[in-house]
Parts: C-alpha cells; sequence; structure tokens
C-alpha cells in the first residue's frame, strides 16, 4: 500500500507483536513438554524450563506406539498423494483440455459438491464401505483420492487451462493420442501444480481426524492424529505428556512444510484466487 | 434403493472373504502344505479397558487361558471405550469380545450390537441367587442379558482426615446426616484473599447426583410402569440441596477451581492435593491410594440418609464383557468368557483391581481374601445388604447420561430452578424412551 | 455428432472416469441414500424402519437442542468469520509492504495453519486453561484477571474462535497474493491526487481486493457450519467433572455438526442424524445464496 519510510517502525512493531503472538503457542507448547508436574502447576508460570525433564517424551512414545502410528499415516499420506496427482490431473486434463459435449455441466457439478456436507454423505459411504467389508483398513482412507477430489481437480484445471492451447493442436496433428499429449505435454509443464497437490493432499491426509475416527478400529492400525486424541481422552490431565505427544507430531509437519514453502504457498494462492 | 442394493450385493459377494478364503484353502490342499492345526485354532480378539499395572494382569490371565486352552487363541488389546466399539460393530468387523459401560450395555444391546447371552448363562447354570443383591438384573433392560459384569464399584464419601482435624472437626465421628455434611463442608472449604476457591469442602458431582436423589428418599424410573419419576418432590429437595451448595461457592469460581485438578490416577488427583477435603468416589481409590498417596491419611463416609430410620443408600456401577453382533466364534467367545468370570479368575481379576467380584462364590475364594479383609469390608457389606443399587438399565443409556447432565448443570448454575428442572428433563427423557420403545418394536407402532 | 466431436467426448469421459465413478458412488448415491435414511429409524446395526417425516418432525418442534446448536453455530459463523477475515486482512497488509525479513514473518504467521488440528485442540485447551494456562499468565502480568475461558458458558466460544484465529494463515496468504496484484500504478496516482491512507485503503485496495473477500467468506462459511472437529476435542477432554460430555459448559459449545455426530455415533440415531444433515444442507445452501444475493459489493476486475 506504499508507505512512507517512517511509518517503517510502526509496521515492524505490528509484525513482531503479531509474530510474539503467534509464536507463543509453539514456545508454550515445546516449554511444557519439557516440564515435570510440578513446574507445570505454578503460578505465574516458568518461560523457561529449568531444569530440562525430558522424561515426557519417553512417557509419551510408551503410551503412544509412535513409531507404528508414524508408519500408518504416511503409508495413508503417501496413498493419497499417488491417488490425487493421479486422479486430479486426468479429470482436470478432461475438464480443461479436451472439449467434449456436457463437460462444463461436470465441471460446474464437480464445484457445487464442494457445497455439500460431509456429514450429508458420512453415513451411506460407511455404508458402502461396509457392505465391501473394507472397514478398518486404510483402504476408506485412500480410495476416494484415487477417484478425484475437486479442490486438486480444481486447481491443476485453473494451471492446465493456461497452457496454449496450440501446442496440443500440435500434438493432435503429429498424431499424438490424447494421453500422449497428457503424459508428454501437459504433465511436464505442470510439475510446479503437481508439486503443490502432492503436498497438500499429502498434508491434508497427514492431519485428518474424523475419517480415521470412523473407519479404524484396531488400535495397531491408528493414525497419529487418533492416536494422539485417544492418548488424550484417557490422560486428559497430563499436560506435559500431551505436549511432549503434541510436539512430535507437530515436528514431520513443520519440517515438511520448510521443505516445500513455495509449493504450500503457491497452493493456497491458486485455490484462492483464480475465479 | 433396490437397484443400489443389488450394486451392493454384487460387491459384497466378490469382496466376501470367505470366496476368498476357500479359494486359498484349495490352493493349500493342492499344495498340500495345509496345517491342519493351524486350521483348528480359533483365534478371538478382546477388546479391554484397563491400562498400566490392571491390564498387564488382565493380560497375564488370558495367557493362561491361551495355554490351558489348546484350541483357542484369545489375543487382548486395550481400547478406550467409547465411539470406536460402535463403529466397529456398525462396520461389520466387531471384537469377538468386548468391555462397555454399564449404561451402554441396554442401549447398544437392545439396538441390535450384542448377542443375548441367556441360554449360555443358563447351560452355565448360573441365575440370580447367585450374584451379589441387585447384580443379576444389572444392566437388563427387557428379559435379555446382553452382557455379564466384569466386576463392581461402589460409591462412597472419601474424607481426608487431616484437614477434618485442621478444621477443627473430629476426623472420628464425619458427618451422619445432611445437616452436618453441609455444615462441614463449609468449614473444610477454603478461599483466599480474593475470594478464589482454594479448597472444597464437599461438593456432589452433576453425574452421581442421583445417589442424592434416592438418599433424599426419591427414585429415578419405575421399572414396571417403564415411567420416569423424576419429578418427585424428594428429587426436588435432594437437587436443591445440591444446588445449594454448588450456588454457595458459585458456578463461575467452582468451574475455574475444577481446571486446576491434576490427573486423576497420578500423585496430582484433587483430593490428594487437598484441594478436595472430601469426595464421592469409589473402592477402588483405595488401591489408586496405595499407589499414588501412600501417607494420605482418609476415612470413608458410606454416604448420609435424609430420610429419619432409614438407611443411607449408593451406587453400584461397573463394566460388561460383551459379545458383539456379528461375532465369528460366539461359542468360542463363550468359552472364554465363562472361564474368565469363573470365581477363581474373577476373584484374582477383582483383587488386582480392588473392585468387587459380581459372583457370591468368588467373594470367598481364597485369592480375594486379603482384599476382603482390607478396608474393601465396608463396601462388600454395602453391596451384601443391598444397599448399593445401578442406574435403571434403559435402552437410552447415552441420551439418559447426557439430558441428566445437562439440566443439572443448568440447575446447579442458577439458569432452572429445580422445580422446573426435573419436570423438563423427566418430559425429555419419556418421550425419548417411547420413542426409542416403539422404533425398537418393543411396544407397537403407532400411527 | 463428428468424428472428431465423439473422439473428444470418448477421450473426455476417460479420462474424467475417475471422478464419475466417485461422483456416482460416494456423492450422488449417497445423497440418495443419505435421503432415505432420513425418513428412517436407523441405528446401522439393524435394517432401517420407514418412519415418514418423523424425524424431521422432531428435529424441527421438538428437539430441545436444535435451535441452541444453530445459535451456536451462528455465533461462531457472525463472530468467528468476519474476525479471522479482519486478522488475515490486516497481517497480509502489514506484509504487503517493503520491510525486509518478510519471508520470516510470513512462515511465522503461516505456520500455525500447517499443525494438525487434534494437535491444536489439545494445545489450546492448555493455553486456555484459566489458572496455569499462558493467556491468563500474560493476562495477569498486564494487571487482567483472565476469564475461565472453556470452563465459561459466556467466554467458550471466543475461546473457540481466538483458537481459529491461530490459524488464519492460510486466509491471509491469499490475501496477501490479492494485495500483490492490486497495480501499482492505482496508487500511484492516488498519492498524486492526494488521496489519504484511509482514503486509498476504502477506495483502492478493498474494492480490488474484493472478489478475495468474498472468496473466503464463503469459504469460512461452509467451514463453520461443519465446524467440528475441534470443539469435539476441546471440549471433550476439558474435565472429567463434566462426565466427558462434549459440548459443555451449559450446551455452550454445542455447535450443530458435533450434535449431529453425538445422533449419530453416540445415540446410534443415524435416521435422526441424516435428518439433521439434510437440514444443514438447506440451511447452508441459503445462507450461500443471500451472500451471493447480496454480493454487489464485489468488484470483478475486467477479463485482461
Amino acid at each position: 500500500m506504499l508507505g512512507k519510510k517512517n511509518d517503517c517502525v510502526w509496521i515492524y512493531a505490528a509484525l513482531l507483536a503479531g509474530s510474539f503472538l503467534f509464536f507463543m503457542p509453539f514456545w508454550w507448547m515445546l516449554i511444557s513438554s519439557l516440564k515435570t508436574n510440578e513446574q507445570i502447576f505454578t503460578v505465574p508460570p516458568d518461560w523457561f524450563p529449568r531444569p530440562i525433564h525430558w522424561q515426557n517424551y519417553l512417557d509419551a512414545v510408551t503410551f503412544i506406539p509412535f513409531v507404528r502410528y508414524l508408519w500408518n499415516t504416511l503409508i495413508i499420506s503417501l496413498g493419497n498423494t499417488v491417488g490425487n496427482v493421479l486422479s486430479a490431473s486426468l479429470v482436470a486434463y478432461s475438464f480443461s483440455r479436451i472439449p467434449w459435449r456436457g463437460r462444463d455441466v461436470c465441471f460446474y457439478l464437480m464445484l457445487g459438491t464442494m457445497l455439500l456436507p460431509p456429514q450429508v454423505t458420512m453415513i451411506p459411504v460407511f455404508v458402502i464401505f461396509r457392505t465391501m467389508r473394507l472397514i478398518d483398513t486404510f483402504a476408506p482412507l485412500i480410495i476416494p483420492s484415487f477417484l478425484g477430489t475437486p479442490f486438486f481437480i480444481f486447481l491443476l484445471r485453473q494451471l492446465f487451462r493456461g497452457i496454449p492451447e496450440a501446442l496440443s493442436e500440435a500434438a493432435r496433428i503429429d498424431g499424438c493420442s490424447e494421453w500422449q499429449i497428457y503424459a508428454r505435454i501437459i504433465m511436464p509443464l505442470s510439475i510446479t501444480g503437481l508439486v503443490t497437490v502432492v503436498v497438500f493432499s499429502f498434508l491434508w491426509s497427514w492431519v485428518d481426524y474424523l475419517n480415521p475416527l470412523i473407519y479404524l478400529q484396531t488400535p495397531e492400525k491408528f493414525t497419529l492424529s487418533l492416536g494422539l486424541q485417544q492418548f488424550q481422552s484417557s490422560h486428559a490431565l497430563e499436560w506435559g505428556m500431551l505436549m511432549a505427544a503434541g510436539t512430535l507430531m507437530v515436528l514431520p509437519v513443520v519440517l515438511l512444510f520448510f521443505v516445500a514453502q513455495k509449493a504450500f504457498i503457491r497452493g493456497i494462492i491458486t485455490g484462492g484466487l483464480k475465479e | 434403493m433396490n437397484g443400489l442394493q443389488r450394486i451392493f450385493d454384487t460387491a459384497r459377494a466378490i469382496c466376501h472373504p470367505q470366496i476368498g478364503l476357500t479359494s486359498f484353502a484349495i490352493l493349500l490342499m493342492m499344495t498340500g502344505c495345509g496345517n491342519r492345526q493351524a486350521d483348528s485354532l480359533i483365534e478371538l480378539t478382546f477388546w479391554h479397558a484397563w491400562g498400566g499395572y490392571e491390564g498387564k494382569y488382565l493380560e497375564d490371565l488370558v495367557r493362561e487361558f491361551n495355554d490351558t486352552h489348546t484350541q483357542i487363541r484369545v489375543k487382548p488389546a486395550f481400547f478406550i471405550i467409547g465411539d470406536k466399539l460402535m463403529a466397529a460393530i456398525a462396520g461389520g468387523i466387531p471384537p469377538d469380545i468386548a468391555t462397555v459401560w454399564d449404561w451402554m450395555l441396554p442401549t447398544m444391546g437392545e439396538a441390535g450390537c450384542f448377542l443375548p447371552l441367556n441360554d449360555y448363562l443358563q447351560r452355565a447354570g448360573l441365575g440370580p441367587e447367585d450374584y451379589l443383591p441387585n447384580v443379576w438384573d444389572y444392566g437388563m433392560f427387557s428379559e435379555k442379558k446382553f452382557g455379564v459384569p466384569t466386576a463392581l464399584n461402589v460409591w462412597m464419601i472419601f474424607y481426608n482426615k487431616r484437614l477434618f482435624t485442621e478444621a477443627g472437626l473430629d476426623p472420628k465421628s464425619p458427618p451422619a446426616d445432611i445437616a452436618s455434611l453441609t455444615e462441614c463442608a463449609r468449614r473444610l472449604t477454603r478461599r483466599d484473599a480474593t475470594g478464589k476457591l482454594e479448597r472444597i469442602g464437599f461438593i456432589p458431582e452433576f453425574q452421581y447426583s442421583y445417589i442424592w436423589m434416592w438418599n433424599f428418599g426419591g427414585d429415578l424410573y419405575d421399572r414396571e410402569s417403564r415411567h420416569f419419576i423424576i419429578d418427585s418432590p424428594e428429587n426436588v429437595q435432594a437437587v436443591k440441596w445440591i444446588a445449594s451448595l454448588y450456588r454457595e461457592y458459585g458456578i463461575d469460581n467452582y468451574r475455574r477451581f475444577v481446571a486446576t485438578f491434576g490427573e486423576y490416577d497420578s500423585p496430582n488427583n484433587p483430593f490428594y492435593k487437598e484441594k478436595l477435603a472430601m469426595r464421592e468416589d469409589g473402592q477402588w481409590q483405595i488401591s489408586f491410594i496405595r499407589h499414588n498417596a501412600p501417607d494420605l491419611d482418609y476415612g470413608l463416609i458410606p454416604f448420609v440418609s435424609a430420610v429419619r430410620d432409614r438407611e443411607s443408600q449408593s451406587a453400584m456401577t461397573g463394566s460388561f464383557w460383551v459379545i458383539p453382533e456379528g461375532c465369528r466364534n460366539p461359542d468360542a467367545a463363550w468359552t472364554f468368557l465363562s472361564w474368565l468370570i469363573a470365581p477363581a479368575q474373577s476373584a484374582r481379576f477383582a483383587s488386582t483391581l480392588y473392585n468387587v467380584p459380581p459372583l457370591r462364590a468368588a467373594l470367598n475364594d481364597p485369592a480375594y481374601a486379603d482384599v476382603y479383609r482390607s478396608r474393601m469390608r465396608v463396601f462388600i457389606d454395602f453391596l451384601l445388604e443391598g444397599r448399593a443399587r445401578p442406574l435403571p438399565a434403559l435402552p437410552i443409556g447415552q441420551f439418559f447420561y447426557n439430558e441428566f447432565n445437562n439440566i443439572m448443570e443448568e440447575i446447579c448454575s442458577g439458569a432452572l430452578e429445580p422445580e422446573a428442572g426435573l419436570p423438563i428433563l423427566d418430559n425429555r427423557l419419556q418421550r425419548e424412551l417411547d420413542r426409542s420403545l416403539r422404533h425398537l418394536g418393543i411396544t407397537e407402532e403407532h400411527t | 455428432m463428428t468424428r472428431q466431436e465423439r473422439l473428444h467426448l470418448k477421450n473426455g469421459l476417460l479420462f474424467a472416469a475417475p471422478w464419475i465413478v466417485g461422483f456416482c458412488v460416494f456423492t450422488f448415491a449417497p445423497i440418495l441414500a443419505s435421503f432415505y435414511y432420513s425418513l428412517c429409524s436407523y441405528n446401522v446395526v439393524r435394517e432401517p424402519i420407514w418412519i415418514g417425516l418423523e424425524n424431521y418432525r422432531t428435529l424441527l418442534f421438538e428437539d430441545p437442542h436444535f435451535l441452541k446448536t444453530l445459535y451456536n453455530t451462528l455465533y461462531m459463523m457472525v463472530f468467528g468469520v468476519p474476525l479471522s477475515l479482519a486478522l488475515a486482512f490486516c497481517l497480509a497488509a502489514l506484509l504487503n509492504t517493503d520491510v525486509s525479513f518478510l519471508s520470516f514473518f510470513r512462515t511465522v504467521f503461516y505456520l500455525p495453519s500447517v499443525v494438525p488440528v487434534v494437535a491444536v485442540s489439545i494445545l489450546w485447551v492448555w493455553i486456555l486453561n484459566p489458572e496455569y494456562g499462558c493467556i491468563n499468565a500474560l493476562l495477569a502480568s498486564l494487571g487482567v484477571h483472565g476469564p475461565g475461558w472453556l470452563t465459561d458458558p459466556r467466554w467458550s466460544k471466543p475461546a473457540l474462535i481466538l483458537t481459529n484465529l491461530w490459524g488464519v494463515g492460510n486466509i491471509m496468504i491469499i490475501f496477501l497474493a490479492g494485495l500483490q496484484q492490486v497495480p501499482r500504478s492505482l496508487y500511484e496516482a492516488a498519492v498524486v491526487d492526494g488521496a489519504n491512507r484511509l482514503q486509498r485503503l476504502w477506495n483502492i485496495t478493498l474494492p480490488c481486493v474484493s472478489p478475495v473477500i468474498f472468496f473466503n467468506l464463503i469459504m469460512g462459511v461452509i467451514a463453520s457450519f461443519q465446524y467440528f472437529t475441534q470443539v469435539y476435542i476441546m471440549t471433550t477432554g476439558i474435565s472429567p467433572e463434566y462426565g466427558g460430555r462434549a459440548g459443555g459448559p451449559e450446551g455452550s459449545t454445542l455447535v450443530y455438526a458435533l450434535y449431529l455426530y453425538q445422533n449419530a455415533f453416540q445415540h446410534f440415531k443415524m435416521g435422526y442424524a441424516s435428518a439433521m444433515a439434510w437440514i444443514l444442507f438447506l440451511l447452508s445452501v441459503a445462507v450461500i445464496y443471500v451472500i451471493l444475493k447480496t454480493s454487489g459489493w464485489v468488484h470483478y476486475a475486467e477479463e485482461q
């Protein structure tokens, strides 16, 4: 908004104050995880744990089979990622690069489904998976991603539309099939967008709670989110341990964010800005 | 829906595990490496709700069963009783044996979640007289027995003797009527200069306020007519008394105070931390205190009756073992269950938990003798005298629980007066019960 | 249809097949089934029993919690959505300047959005603890006696909104991108015309990013109708003294989706829950329709 230089002080002050407030919960989680119960229940609180108490992490990992849940979550997240990249790119290709009759109707129908509360379909979808005997497997958490997630289809469609149509035309004249155009021209040109899909579908299934809650029953199959919540429902007031478990759970996504920061931000912008 | 159903059926046929299993079995037979021993071994999954040393002990018992029963292999797993079991049963992949809280048993049972065990119990020769008083009917709404009790709990008021002395009260003669209980509660309560609560003398919890209704001479439900009787004058009196305590502390003060409580099963339990001078609790506290606060000097008040010449009453609570609908091998599951509930095993399990075994025979088992001789005796005698009874078994258990607590909370916060609140509660519960009975086909369809 | 058109149709359908299958199996059929269930007494274990409109009748005219849950949901929407839009906009405006360390600040503001909701919920219950939590500790150091937050029916919804505000990073980034697309020439012209800061905000920035505000508004409204996980976790574990009921204290956080979940998975009334889901759908469509109808304030730039 074009500020004068002497406004800078105020902007910095506001930014610093904001950062302090936004960062504090992380700090609070970290220090609480490193405190003993006696240190936790003190007024006013210590802002630095003295001495550092690592036991909570050991306890949390003993109570929650952390590695196992990490592995489960990883498998589900990777499954979702593969599914979404495949399905979203195929469908987006159809919705953007092939002029077929009824395409726009389908596209708007798809956008419409984004307004449908998941609660409407939750119970029947559960019944469908039960009929297929897939409850308590990872399948109900992965299969839907292979059938296209509207948000990702929308995102890639916007991207594919930006690629000049002339490229496709030339390829068609050269005798390329649609499949070849998709695989050899469009996909390589959209790597950045695909990375966004990868990052977001990974993150969303990583943080998902409701679906694992409904579909996974055997404790060995739980995800991290579900494991943490189940742990909380039996140790609601063991704050040190809860914060340790929370820190362990947050760490991977924060790392993922730092590795793929650009893709995150691009994804949000493309999803939110266009149309 | 028919078309849809047909698609489902086809999908079910394709995905049916038996088809897969059969082809697998044929394959095995053709290759000749079928393992006969493995074929006849029945595997059962057993969801129990005990963590820590209690869970370890239960799993030791399971191992003992596995060692003595070569045909059955039971796989125990700890789970948190809650929404998961329903989802597992609804999803058609239930465990073979599971654990549920008492209020869930008739609700889920009548909804078709559990197998009735009447025939099994009859064949085992178990009847009402084998159990402690009030236990046979426990958790039973219609005539069907959907589960067997794991171990019983009895409630009493635990009080901190040191705090009694400190407040100038005699720890040897705890309050024996409502007036003195109220007076003790007042004298034991401590606030800081700003009026913030530092200690509460006594506060009945919403969820157990039905015990006080009983002690004021009221009741909740009439089993014969299937009608709630919550809005009786006795209950109004009981709730008025409870509400008066909450209003004296101030509901906001109380809630802030509760937010400072530490974990229940840990040295930070507010009773050990002297934040509560008296507390309603179950007999397992005897063992918990031994683990978490061995130096605590405490006494027991077996509740107090507000009705002259009437003995005080207490609550019996607990959990049940069930065989869920869809269990692949109910006979084997029962073989395990009947072993687990037999006096020898039941006595050992109950003695580890400091619970009361449901069968009379188990009480006199040598494995239970030490516990029986301990402070548990008061609780056991209470049960034997029939003074501890459970909440009415209802097919709307969770609904009852939620609404009961909602209304109690509104009354205690001052949003509702007891005279107005209890009829609302009565009315809501009755309507839900009638609706539920109609939908379950227990009463005839209305038009 | 020409040969070309037929080929396109074939390929188009082939490529769109995953979504078409998914739509039929996981959206369309479930919509029909859910409507059928809403007319039944159904607990998933037994076959559904037809009861006509009873579920809807009970829900709309008899259920004592229906209006309360609607009120709670609308409260979260009416206060929560504008607040998060405003905060996100302010942060984005601060970041849309020439200060250094921009990417650092952006990261700090965005990072909470990637934290799993279960972890966020548990963490904030602890942050909001009236006695030992850090918010009330900070307030106390300012000489303010902090409220009881989640333990106080008057403060529980503000507490949830506060928790939500921590995660405005997503919205902020969208605003930031919108702000960066506002042509600089417009500001320069305005400065020449002597417009002050407020006038530039009102006459240039807001109209230019109004489509972004609109998008975020719609998304926020949809999300608040479906708001569940956080309130479920934050109010279930809060205090065993309340018997582990979610939605407390005094039902002040019993939002619509939470009550729906309780009916479905705790009271086993799937038919009733389906009816609730349909009412929820109709309500969200109605609210979004109203927002669309009153969207005259949104200025769309002409297509380039």
